[in-house]
């Protein structure tokens, strides 16, 4: 069984570092002056993934709004599932979730979609029912704790995305 | 469908490949979702090349929808001496690598003959 997957989400939420830690093949980067992170996705990341006999193919957008074109675009490829992560260590990243949320509920309402509550193993992270609150996740729309860096914690949300879909 | 076209398929990369006289060293055709249905040399599976053709040809489709241009036909990425080339092909993507100094006007011609 195929499936593909879309990592978005605001600036600095992760989406690199979830599709690298789950099987990530390239990341398109560029040198940023930004101080909370040396590089930045300019392009998009790709990941596949063999997983309980299912084939996950895993495309990232980048976060900046700068890039909107490749954002948009690969929100309109034939996505079986779309995962929106966000900051919740970072009110900033939150609100900037907000606008984010928005925007793929309105490209792709068609797809079932999971907020990913990402750095939620930081001091100053906030609860899953709070970053709905904050993010404007509606009812039907789950929202899950995420470490994109612990592969085991990164493949449980994975599997939830794709449990969406049964 | 794209089961029962994939013998097709690799007919097409085989051919494209071989009558390139060495211009062109490898061309897959995959889905808009990545997924390779055919290739050439059959040795040779490129799965970035074609991640990275779906994303530039859905970059560009979205371009062209919001400017109100026709979608894109072609996209040429220029290595150098090496280039990259993307043609749509209905709902898939072929992707041809060239080798170093190629001759392109017999690419061009392979390239505008190639219907599914």
């Amino acid at each position: 069984m195929r499936y593909v997957v879309l990592v978005t989400g605001p600036f600095n939420s992760g989406k690199s570092t979830f599709v690298s830690t789950l099987g990530g093949r390239f990341s398109a980067e560029a040198s940023t002056k930004n101080l909370l992170k040396p590089t930045t996705t300019v392009f998009m990341d790709f990941g596949t993934i063999e997983h309980n006999g299912y084939h996950v193919t895993l495309f990232g957008t980048p976060g900046q709004p700068k890039f909107r074109p490749f954002i948009m675009g690969l929100m309109t490829l034939k996505l079986d599932a779309i995962i929106l992560l966000v900051d919740c260590s970072d009110p900033v990243g939150l609100v900037m979730g907000r606008g984010f949320y928005q925007m793929v509920r309105r490209a792709r309402p068609d797809v079932p979609l999971l907020v990913a509550a990402n750095k939620s193993d930081r001091l100053t992270a906030r609860k899953p029912e709070e970053v709905r609150k904050i993010v404007g996740v509606e009812e039907g729309v789950p929202v899950v704790p995420c470490v994109a860096t612990d592969r085991e914690r990164a493949l449980e949300v994975l599997e939830k995305a794709l449990g969406l879909l049964k | 469908m794209s089961e029962v076209k994939r013998p097709e398929l690799e007919e097409l990369c085989r051919r494209l490949v071989a009558s390139s006289r060495g211009s062109l060293t490898s061309v897959i055709i995959c889905t808009e979702e990545a997924e390779i249905l055919a290739h050439n040399p059959v040795t040779e599976v490129d799965q970035d090349a074609a991640a990275i053709a779906v994303g530039n040809m859905s970059a560009f489709r979205y371009m062209s929808q919001a400017y109100g241009f026709k979608p894109p036909k072609r996209i040429d990425v220029d290595f150098g001496d090496e280039k990259l080339i993307i043609k749509p092909l209905g709902s898939l993507i072929l992707v041809a690598k060239t080798s170093s100094k190629p001759n392109l006007g017999l690419v061009d011609l392979l390239l505008e003959q190639v219907k599914l």
